[in-house]
């Protein structure tokens, strides 16, 4: 069976995570495994065959153990992956991995050995570890590369990002912070904990910006670059452009590369955008409105002007529409018959370190995360359910 | 209905306090005895993020977790933590349990001088303990481990263990702190010594 990597096609160590060609159904599990060995290896790399083997070996295990819906033993710890991993009949992964097994020579090894055998966390100067593959001679490089560290970043986990409450949401059931009732309905939302958000997740509509101080506010950045586009957005699509970091630039007429590079810094990330359409509610990406005119995107899509060469792809439509839409609003100041349901402010999600923002010219850092709160909590009210219907009855006590 | 968990965070369309979310969490936090004034909403996060990390590395397995200042505080917070990775699509079922021992044992006795035999809540207790995808098990503290109460416990994590998806935590004393006489209490602690995080 021919293999997706080999020593022609290689794949950087630490794009693992992020482009290792897995089952989609497997994707997300098979990522966090990955992204966990590539942090400790970053760490402790030795330039050996023995240890590049070992560490290929514990990657082809962990996709085999999760495609074959194995457990990884009890004493298999993610903060020391290469220890107690199971062994495993070698035909066996082969046979169930086919062309997405992983060998050394089909590894391009871009982490540097390093005697350091802690992890250090380094939020003064953090080196992504994030790193884009490219075979393409023709993409434009704007940004230097990031450089792999030889003292492993603790990654930022991509839901600390997240729009959605975190797993277990914590809140001051003494402490309301609305209340009124509707009906029979008592409808109340408590003060959310942690009070000072310490993750981007954590805003929620009851926080507060003002009592956030500028470390804290510092806090919220991520430690490394987190792709946080749709994963498409991230692979080299010919005859589109592409920047590091950024992802695929979408043609869009009236726009410069660097409008719509900034329009990405500051829009980073699209979560359940929709729009009133009479009395109901739509997926944003559904339609898209032309000259006042709202048609519906797959009836228009070929005869648009920009549309020619991007993919008929969803991730592609859903992030041209809303792309052009933001555009429209933010420079061309178009007003919409049909605009987005709630708010969308920019730095909603801070994605790269704040030195990052810094290089790329964004240099009042400390506004940027007030902004990302300010954001969520009005991105989270303004489509907040229990506010909506208080609102409406004016029932606050 | 009680108030959501998620409120802070929610951006459904619509609050008609009926929506999945809500319901299958306010199901499983009321078979819990999880009211909304519990101190478990409070759990400082990093407690979180370890208990998180027990149940993720329990996954399948027979555990026990130490605590030897309020197992009955822990046990709560551990259901919590359980309850919140897995309420998505829990479709009303009671896939986390939270039983407490000491209790169990109890109503098993009562069942025997009753003249209808167990009863309903016995019948559930049972029934949850069980088919719950994660079991949470506090109240040894308050047991002396005969050959009955140790047959029990045996047998129900023979019972759990059979099913590989089943998880099971059981939260402990320190185990020198527990009481108890007989050759199946030595093997009690054995299976309990052998499965300390």
């Amino acid at each position: 069976m021919s293999r997706i990597y080999s020593n022609q096609n290689k794949i950087k160590f630490t794009s693992i995570s992020e482009r290792y060609q897995v089952d989609k159904a497997c994707k997300g599990k098979v990522s966090e495994l990955h992204a966990a060995l590539i942090t400790y290896v970053v760490g402790h790399f030795k330039n050996t065959k023995k240890y590049k083997q070992q560490v290929v070996d514990a990657l082809n295990i962990m996709t085999y153990a999760v495609y074959a819906g194995d457990m990884l033993p009890a004493n298999w710890k993610i903060s020391s992956p290469l220890d107690n991993i199971p062994e495993f009949d070698s035909d066996l992964i082969e046979d169930t991995l086919g062309d997405v097994l992983l060998t050394v020579d089909s590894i391009d090894w871009d982490v540097s050995p390093t005697n350091n055998t802690s992890e250090v966390t380094t939020s003064s100067n953090p080196k992504p570890i994030v790193a884009n593959t490219s075979s393409s001679q023709q993409v434009r490089r704007s940004a230097p590369k990031p450089a792999v560290s030889s003292t492993s970043v603790r990654q930022t986990p991509k839901q600390d990002l997240y729009i959605q409450s975190p797993v277990v949401p914590r809140f001051d059931y003494s402490k309301p912070w609305i209340r009124g009732h509707e009906g029979a309905d008592d409808l109340v939302i408590y003060t959310t904990l942690p009070e000072i958000p310490t993750k981007q997740n954590e805003i929620s509509c009851t926080t507060d910006v003002t009592k956030m101080t500028h470390l804290e506010l510092m806090n919220l950045y991520p430690t490394t670059l987190v792709h946080t586009r749709a994963p498409l957005m991230y692979e080299h699509i010919e005859g589109l452009d592409y920047e590091d970091d950024i992802g695929v630039l979408l043609p869009i007429e009236g726009y410069t590369r660097d409008q719509l590079v900034d329009n990405i810094i500051q829009y980073p990330h699209f979560y359940k955008l929709s729009r009133m359409i009479g009395d109901n509610m739509y997926s944003f990406y559904t339609h898209i409105e032309l000259d006042g005119q709202l048609c519906g995107i797959l009836d228009v899509w070929d005869s648009l002007s920009d549309t020619r060469k991007i993919p008929r792809q969803k991730e592609f439509i859903k992030e041209y529409v809303v792309r052009k839409y933001l555009l429209d609003l933010t420079i061309k100041k178009v007003e919409y018959k049909y605009p987005l349901y709630g708010s969308l402010d920019p730095f909603l999600t801070l994605f790269m370190p704040a030195d990052n923002y810094v290089q790329r010219g964004y240099s009042d850092i400390e506004q940027i995360a007030k902004q990302c709160v300010v954001s969520r909590v009005k991105y989270k009210q303004s489509r907040n359910p229990v506010i909506r219907r208080l609102d409406h009855a004016k029932l606050y006590i | 209905m009680q108030n959501c968990i998620f409120s802070g965070h929610c951006m459904e369309s619509r609050c008609d306090k009926s929506c999945p979310l809500l319901v299958q969490t306010t199901y499983l936090l009321e078979r819990n005895d999880i009211p909304l004034n519990s101190s478990v909403f409070k759990t400082d996060p990093t407690k979180v993020s370890s208990i998180c990390k027990i149940l993720d590395d329990a996954k399948g397995s027979f555990r026990v977790v130490l605590d030897n200042q309020d197992t009955a505080a822990k046990s709560d917070i551990i259901t919590y933590c359980a309850i919140c990775q897995n309420w998505k699509g829990s479709q009303l079922h009671c896939v986390v349990y939270h039983l407490k021992f000491s209790q169990y044992v109890e109503e098993i006795q009562k069942s025997w001088s009753s003249r209808g035999g167990e009863s309903e809540n016995l019948e559930y207790i049972k029934i949850w303990t069980k088919s719950a995808k994660v079991l949470i098990i506090s109240g040894i503290d308050f047991v002396n481990f005969k050959n009955f109460q140790c047959q029990t416990l045996l047998e129900l994590l023979q019972q759990r263990n059979s099913n590989p998806d089943n998880t099971t935590i059981l939260v402990s004393p320190p185990l020198s702190s527990l009481v108890g006489e007989g050759a199946f209490f030595s093997r009690l602690q054995d299976m309990m010594r052998k499965a300390v995080v």
